[in-house]
């Protein structure tokens, strides 16, 4: 039996047959056992019926996005099959119940395996609902694994709902036993070595976002249920009593950050998250923070639009959205972590950019990044320091002038918060002078646009530049921004193999842009694909109006799906 | 919180108001004053949120820890800075156009928030800075300047609104009135959870129907009228609709926890006395493992 290396597991059924929770289980099974895994679950905007799927890429190489073919499809139903058909591959194997579909079709090379997991999951005292523990059994068993391993996911899993955990065990076991039972070693068709490993996480993107806040020293944080930042709001609710956070659904994304701004200037440590469509509502308020100088960390998971759009599916079209929205003009920071790891230290950072700042700092993230399941080793967070830049707290002596909004040579003043005493400012919506008090005059104008702008170096010093992976020559340069980094990575590395010299520029914060460094690695560049998920290239103008440069092509996708590290290398080899 | 002896001179600014001569915000400035005074709040601890309008150019006008929000956002601004230090007592100056146009969601779930707030409305039936257009409580028929033909919508009605939304302080003012209208401050702002007074507020400038004496003929005082019952909501909500008669007053009170004192996480302390110098998350990090 030779062993292998990678392999892609994926199970499709209805919403509400437990897809989501199955696939997260075997994720976190696999990274328990030495193996990465990318999880990444594809469903439609409902709550019953539909077709929803998951699946786990899991190696034990370095594995960055998931990818198309899949090894062993799990279905649930028949629609399953005949949606995902295309992915199988010559050893590709799919388990499904003959019940529901008593011929299969014929797909040279594909094995088939028929295990009844409807009458498996009554026979072990459960509903129809559990075909889908039954299944995770029958896949166990496909891979060549201890049954012990998922029997203690499985209890912990479902630790809180006592009798269901035994029941979810029992169902496991027949579906384990029933492919032993009738395919004997033919049935183990996915061998994968796995050793036992500690302190691998499995997290979301949003899980990371949630907890670099917490670590980053959030006290506050306002949102609205939105596709896909809700799991920010759901996480942070879970944690408010023991962090001591005051964590609100508000009635609508307009109270979210005006209640979010009100909090901040009052001196708390705040942050939003929504997505775009929220982000629309938000607008208003972000020249409010801006104009005030209040700090405030907005996280928005992009998911395609316009308007409702494709509420479940991914993309990276908000771009400009993200660095031009609002009247008028004035500094802010768009960050655009590319994995797991930099959504975790970079929402710390914005919360420390923001109150040194005192600006709004945009982390942009979407479905793919936010919902997938990514393992990590576990995060070193001791690092994470909670700067609270300029704000005082010391009362002045009452024949101190102090001045909020002095025009100062970073750029950045003071800032005092209510109930200190003799410093009091009015935070004003009107363009202001340097008390805060509204003003119209042309002096004060130009001092407050001009001292607010003196932020920029600082920003761009503080930021985190463009990165280059993969070595300084290459004939072919791969760029992109945000949760694109994986795929590039791991097209980069398949490119590699086959003896082609590629390297990949990966962009973490779009805006103040980088110029200055984007310049240099550009410059060192000899044929470029610009690597994004939307329409128009927005990162590719970006380029052109700050670099005058344009990329070789681009790979542009705004179907709702994420970039698959094959259609990078397939596109490159055009170029190549 | 209290450090008598204060002056109402005490909350002067650097600049003088704008308002037209006879404005009714003139009143609601001084009645305010007078309030703030009375209960001993310094202007390092008072806190207001601004709306945009005239009466959100009280801004420039009180030295206090101010925020000039943008036009219907006053509230959530103030439900925010509440959260994050509850020991401060927060107040809203907002016109008819904030509350009862733009931002009339927000007023209806702080009324059922009961966010610990104080909001005072400048209800003067129209919009004056903007120069004369009708507002959400201009009477039907209304001839303004985008209604030539006569207003075709009826008003709402601020009162009905925050009693059928939960407010738990509901009292309405007149601005002609300023020894009454500071009493109802007083009461307003001392009251645990959200509080809610429209002021009757002249706008000699731009309505020339609800006028010092339109009001001064149909304003009388609740408890004179002996029509006041202010812990019975639905009666309350019977006698904001006389239409003989503008009552003044408190018409309904309840003590219920404000929305921050059920978070058990400010129970012993405001969410600024909390602020950790170091987080520790290793328990959170080992939970995905």
């Amino acid at each position: 039996m030779i062993r292998s290396e990678t392999f892609q597991w994926k199970i499709g059924g209805e919403a509400g047959q437990g897809i989501k929770v199955t696939g997260q289980m075997f994720a976190k099974m696999c990274a328990r056992h030495g193996l990465n895994v990318v999880g990444y679950s594809e469903y439609p905007s409902l709550i019953r019926g539909g077709h929803n799927t998951y699946q786990v890429l899991a190696s034990r190489k370095m594995i960055r996005a998931p990818r198309k073919p899949v090894d062993l499809l799990i279905a649930l139903t028949p629609e399953t099959i005949a949606g995902h058909f295309r992915e199988l591959g010559r050893l590709s194997t799919v388990i499904y119940d003959a019940k529901q579909l008593p011929v299969p079709p014929r797909q040279k090379g594909v094995r088939w395996r028929a295990v009844p997991f409807e009458d498996l999951a009554v026979k072990a005292g459960g509903s129809k609902v559990m075909r889908n523990t039954v299944a995770l059994g029958a896949t166990f068993a496909m891979m060549g694994c201890d049954f012990g391993v998922l029997k203690d996911i499985l209890e912990e899993t479902f630790r809180s709902k006592g009798e269901v955990a035994k029941i979810n065990v029992a169902a496991a076991r027949l579906g384990f036993d029933y492919i032993h039972e009738h395919y004997g070693d033919a049935g183990v068709v996915c061998p994968i070595s796995m050793k036992p490993r500690k302190d691998h996480m499995v997290l979301t993107g949003n899980d990371a976002i949630a907890l670099g806040a917490i670590a980053g020293g959030l006290q506050a944080y306002f949102a609205y249920p939105m596709t896909p930042s809700t799991t920010i709001l759901t996480a942070l609710s879970a944690q408010q009593k023991d962090y001591n956070m005051v964590v609100r659904q508000c009635e609508d994304e307009i109270s979210v950050i005006n209640e979010a701004i009100g909090a901040s200037f009052a001196g708390a440590r705040t942050m939003i998250g929504t997505s775009g469509g929220g982000f629309s509502l938000m607008v208003e308020g972000l020249g409010l923070a801006a104009i005030t100088e209040t700090p405030l960390v907005i996280a928005e998971c992009q998911r395609p639009g316009p308007a409702t759009g494709l509420p479940t599916w991914t993309g990276q079209a908000d771009l400009r959205f993200a660095i031009h929205s609002h009247q008028d003009e004035f500094p802010r920071v768009v960050l655009t972590p590319g994995d797991v790891e930099e959504a975790f230290f970079y929402t710390a950072h914005a919360l420390n950019i923001a109150d040194l700042y005192q600006v709004p700092v945009l982390i942009l993230s979407d479905k793919y990044l936010s919902e997938g399941d990514w393992s990590q080793p576990m995060f070193d967070a001791s690092a994470i320091e909670i700067h609270r830049g300029a704000m005082i707290t010391t009362p002045a002596k009452a024949t101190e002038k102090y001045a909020r909004y002095l025009s100062t040579r970073t750029g950045v003043s003071p800032r005092s918060i209510p109930g200190v005493a003799n410093r009091r400012f009015v935070a004003n919506s009107d363009e202001h002078d340097v008390h805060g008090w509204s003003s119209e005059t042309h002096t004060d104008r130009i001092e407050q646009m001009r001292k607010r702008f003196r932020k920029l170096p600082g920003l761009l010093r503080v930021t985190p530049n463009p990165k280059r992976f993969g070595g300084a020559t290459a004939d072919l340069t791969l760029i992109g921004w945000g949760s694109t980094k994986g795929a590039m990575l791991d097209a980069m590395e398949q490119l590699k193999q086959h003896g082609e010299k590629v390297n990949v520029i990966h962009v973490p914060c779009v805006w103040p842009f980088p110029t200055p460094w984007m310049q240099r690695l550009w410059d060192q560049t000899s044929k470029t694909l610009l690597v994004e998920g939307n329409y128009s290239g927005q990162f590719g103008s970006l380029i052109a109006e700050h670099l005058h440069r344009s990329p070789n092509a681009m790979f542009l996708k705004y179907d709702g799906r994420p970039i698959y590290p094959e259609e990078i290398v397939a596109k490159a080899r055009e170029l190549l | 919180m209290k450090t008598l002896p204060l002056q109402k001179s005490s909350f002067e600014s650097p600049h003088f108001p704008t308002w037209c001569p006879g404005c009714g915000d003139f009143g609601i400035w001084a009645a305010l004053k007078n309030a703030l005074t009375a209960l001993g709040y310094s202007k390092d601890e008072t806190v207001i949120v601004y709306g945009i309008g005239c009466s959100g150019n009280m801004t420039n006008f009180m030295d206090v820890y101010g925020f000039h929000g943008l036009h219907g956002r006053p509230i959530p601004v103030a439900t925010g800075i509440k959260l994050a230090n509850h020991k401060l007592p927060v107040i809203v100056i907002a016109g008819d156009g904030d509350t009862f146009g733009e931002g009339t969601n927000h007023f209806l779930h702080a009324c059922r928030s009961n966010a610990d707030i104080t909001v005072i409305v400048h209800d003067n039936q129209i919009y004056g800075l903007t120069t004369g257009q009708t507002s959400p409580t201009s009477e039907q028929g209304t001839v303004s300047k985008t209604t030539p033909l006569g207003s075709a919508e009826r008003p709402l009605h601020p009162l009905a609104l925050a009693l059928t939304a939960g407010a738990t302080h509901v009292s309405r003012g007149f601005s002609g009135d300023i020894p009454f209208l500071t009493t109802l401050f007083q009461r307003a702002i001392q009251h645990k959870g959200f509080s809610f007074i429209d002021v009757f507020q002249p706008c000699v400038t731009f309505n020339k129907v609800n006028t010092y004496a339109y009001f001064r003929e149909r304003v009388v005082k609740l408890q004179e009228s002996g029509a006041a019952a202010p812990n019975n909501r639905v009666k309350a909500l019977e006698q904001v609709f006389d239409t003989e008669h503008l009552p003044i007053g408190v018409f309904y009170e309840e003590d219920i926890p404000a929305y921050h004192e059920q978070l058990p996480q400010l129970k012993e302390k405001t969410l600024l006395a909390h602020a950790p110098k170091k987080r520790n998350i290793s328990k959170l990090l080992q939970q995905l493992t």
